[in-house]
């Protein structure tokens, strides 16, 4: 036990001192590619364009809640090419899998004041959208040492594949899942009540560390949906049997996804004869 | 190197060409939102319970239904083009049994009701602006009022009168203000109790009905006839021509649209059996029973509930729109080519959520308005909306 812990050290200090060390290179990657593995963890929000309801009224407010971005989980991974145009500039291409999820929260009551009763249902909905994606980006690297901080920005091409709904209700209303209570819908597919295509504009910053045989990254990005996600002419087709069950029907949105992702790059050149890392007392920056 | 630079920046190209070319394919028509809609009108009541009757589009394109609730009591709900509620109103005490069907002249409402003491009929107008309705007419002598046809020239008033044990039916001016003319059949039995469980909703609800045929040589009625629930053909004058005779108060037909040339789309129940003919023919000056017509039987099809038979257009042909409830509570929508038997196409709608058929029109845009309550959380009868696209409607007859 106290062998592995002061192994852990060990390593810890070996690799903080091979941080540090590394500030003595700059790195040289113009014309060269990287193949990466990426993945991480993301947050989503509906920016609401348009709310719609199925039960309608004239003087009630029925519209959804939904939950805030950080109760809307969801995760991505893929792969990544990169392309160095100079030192500081490259293209970066992904072809990645992302889930996305967003909640909202229903709620009805009717009173019989005749009869002195009372019907209360809360409902939770919780959606699940996979996509295809393909954000094509290009990124500065700020500094030229071993460790670059990046600024990137471009588009992201986004392909749906899978969209999945689930409600679970119960009878008190108080914004939480009565356990007691609580019952379930069947999970149904939503693909049809969701576009297939998007495009967004995405941009975050990040942070490599090269070594001569692998590139560590990790880097945050946001991602603005340009199109709406729901499709409008499916709105009320109820070819889930919601609509009249539950009384759902979606508003229409666009998608915030903001995401936290790391990434493990290798040179698709010979990193060894291509000499990437160099010691920057011997090499100007060009 | 060159070369090398060369490829790399060219697949990059490739793949932003191909983002505009998606985003060029994703800039379709815009989808209108009047186009389709599912609306349930929300009345947090539990005491409530709604029937609806009928269903007019109004000028802003919006759309008023007709409806009964708590028994005869009567509800008026006024929406927008997109089915959301505008405004209701709850018609005072004493006007009560509104009859289908909401009627149109000269870009108002109107619509039939009854005087909760007197018995006698209203005529109603609808003031959109004052978002209530009032009194326009009333006919002192017609008592029990059962359904109200708009003919286009005149407006037929089936009714029923309990002094002499028979049904009327009333002929009433275009401008809905005086009788023109009356006729009357012998149900030689006391059917009262009958009509107050049927009007005050306690008990069975008869489908009574007037129509009119194309020629305006005859008018088809639904009612009580010689001890039985019959349809009968009154000429011109509103005299007795001929009768298709119910099996007694358990049979007879439930919903008649005249072709032409003696030729009907029919819908007849025996007991709790269904059964269409979209294209009968019928002598209106027979003495037959309504069993004997030739009729194909629809098993799944709730004979209680009401059937509506429409014409409506679906890319330039004509059919025979059935619209029924189901014994598991779906709508159904049956579509015959018009003049003939051929079942063209059909449509289920709701699942798992009690529907129940109550009015249906085709729109302006080539859609259907329907017009149905849906029993919410399987507890409150509430009226609701669906507008079924023409897109929907086409992919159900191809």
């Amino acid at each position: 036990m106290i062998l592995s812990t002061k192994l852990s050290v060990v390593l810890l200090l070996s690799a903080l001192s091979q941080f540090t060390y590394g500030q003595n290179y700059s790195v040289h990657n113009k014309n060269k590619s990287y193949l990466s593995l990426i993945g991480g963890v993301n947050f989503s929000l509906p920016k609401i364009t348009d709310r719609y309801s199925v039960l309608t009224s004239n003087s009630a407010r029925l519209e959804k809640d939904y939950d805030n971005i950080i109760e809307n989980p969801g995760a991505q991974f893929g792969i990544r090419y990169s392309f160095n145009l100079t030192n500081s500039i490259s293209l970066v291409g992904d072809v990645a899998y992302q889930s996305v999820g967003f909640k909202y929260f229903t709620n009805y009551s009717w009173t019989d004041t005749v009869n002195k009763q009372e019907f209360n249902r809360e409902m939770h909905h919780v959606q699940k959208i996979s996509y295809f994606t393909v954000p094509l980006q290009a990124r500065w690297e700020i500094t030229n040492g071993q460790l670059k901080p990046y600024i990137q920005g471009g588009v992201s091409l986004d392909f749906r594949h899978q969209a999945k709904k689930i409600i679970h209700y119960d009878n008190t209303i108080d914004g939480e899942e009565t356990d007691n209570e609580l019952a379930s819908s069947a999970e149904v597919s939503i693909k049809e009540n969701t576009r297939k295509f998007n495009l967004g504009l995405t941009g975050g910053v990040g942070l490599n560390y090269y070594t001569k045989y692998v590139t560590f990254g990790l880097e945050g990005n946001v991602k603005y949906g340009l199109f709406k996600v729901i499709s409008d002419e499916n709105r009320y087709s109820d070819l889930n049997g919601f609509a009249l069950k539950y009384l759902d029907v979606f508003d229409q949105f666009k998608m915030v996804v903001l995401n936290v992702q790391l990434s493990v790059s290798v040179p698709l050149n010979n990193s060894i004869s291509t000499n990437i890392l160099r010691r920057k007392k011997y090499y100007k920056r060009r | 190197m060159m070369k090398n630079n060369f490829s790399h920046t060219f697949a990059f190209n490739l793949l932003f060409l191909l983002a505009f070319w998606l985003v060029f394919l994703s800039c379709k028509k815009e989808f209108e939102p009047e186009e389709s809609f599912i609306k349930v009108y929300n009345d947090n009541n539990g005491n409530r319970n709604y029937f609806p009757l009928s269903i007019e589009r109004t000028n802003d394109n919006g759309y008023l239904t007709l409806s009964a609730y708590n028994g005869w009591k009567i509800h008026l709900l006024k929406t927008d083009a997109v089915g959301d509620m505008l405004w209701e109103f709850d018609l005072p005490s004493k006007y009560v049994n509104a009859v289908p069907n909401l009627i149109e002249r000269n870009g108002n409402l109107y619509f039939v009701c009854m005087d909760a003491v007197g018995l006698f009929t209203y005529v109603m107008q609808v003031d959109e602006n004052g978002k209530n309705a009032v009194e326009f007419q009333q006919f002192t002598d017609l008592k029990y009022p059962l359904y109200a046809a708009d003919a286009g020239d005149a407006v037929y008033i089936q009714n029923y009168i309990r002094s002499s044990f028979r049904t009327g039916i009333y002929k009433i001016s275009s401008t809905l203000d005086q009788i023109e003319n009356s006729g009357n059949v012998q149900i030689f039995t006391d059917v009262e109790d009958k009509i107050v469980d049927h009007l005050s909703y306690t008990g069975k609800r008869f489908p009574f009905f007037v129509s009119v045929t194309p020629e305006k040589d005859y008018v088809v009625l639904s009612g009580f006839n010689n001890y039985s629930f019959s349809t009968v053909f009154m000429d011109a004058n509103l005299d007795f021509s001929g009768v298709y005779n119910g099996a007694a108060f358990d049979g007879g037909m439930n919903a008649i649209l005249p072709l032409g040339a003696n030729k009907y789309s029919l819908a007849r129940f025996s007991f709790a059996n269904q059964y269409f003919n979209p294209n009968a023919t019928l002598s209106p000056t027979t003495i037959d029973i309504a069993e004997s017509i030739p009729a194909t039987g629809k098993v799944e099809i709730d004979a209680s509930s009401p059937i509506l038979i429409k014409n409506i257009s679906i890319n330039s042909s004509d059919y025979s729109v059935y619209l029924s409830t189901t014994k598991s509570n779906q709508l159904l929508l049956s579509l015959y080519e018009k003049g003939t038997s051929v079942l063209k196409g059909s449509k289920y709608l709701g699942e798992s959520v009690p529907l129940k058929a109550a009015d249906f029109h085709q729109t302006q845009d080539g859609g259907l308005i329907i017009l149905t309550r849906v029993t919410l959380m399987g507890s409150f009868n509430r009226i609701a909306t669906i507008k079924v696209k023409k897109e929907e409607l086409e992919a159900s007859v191809d």
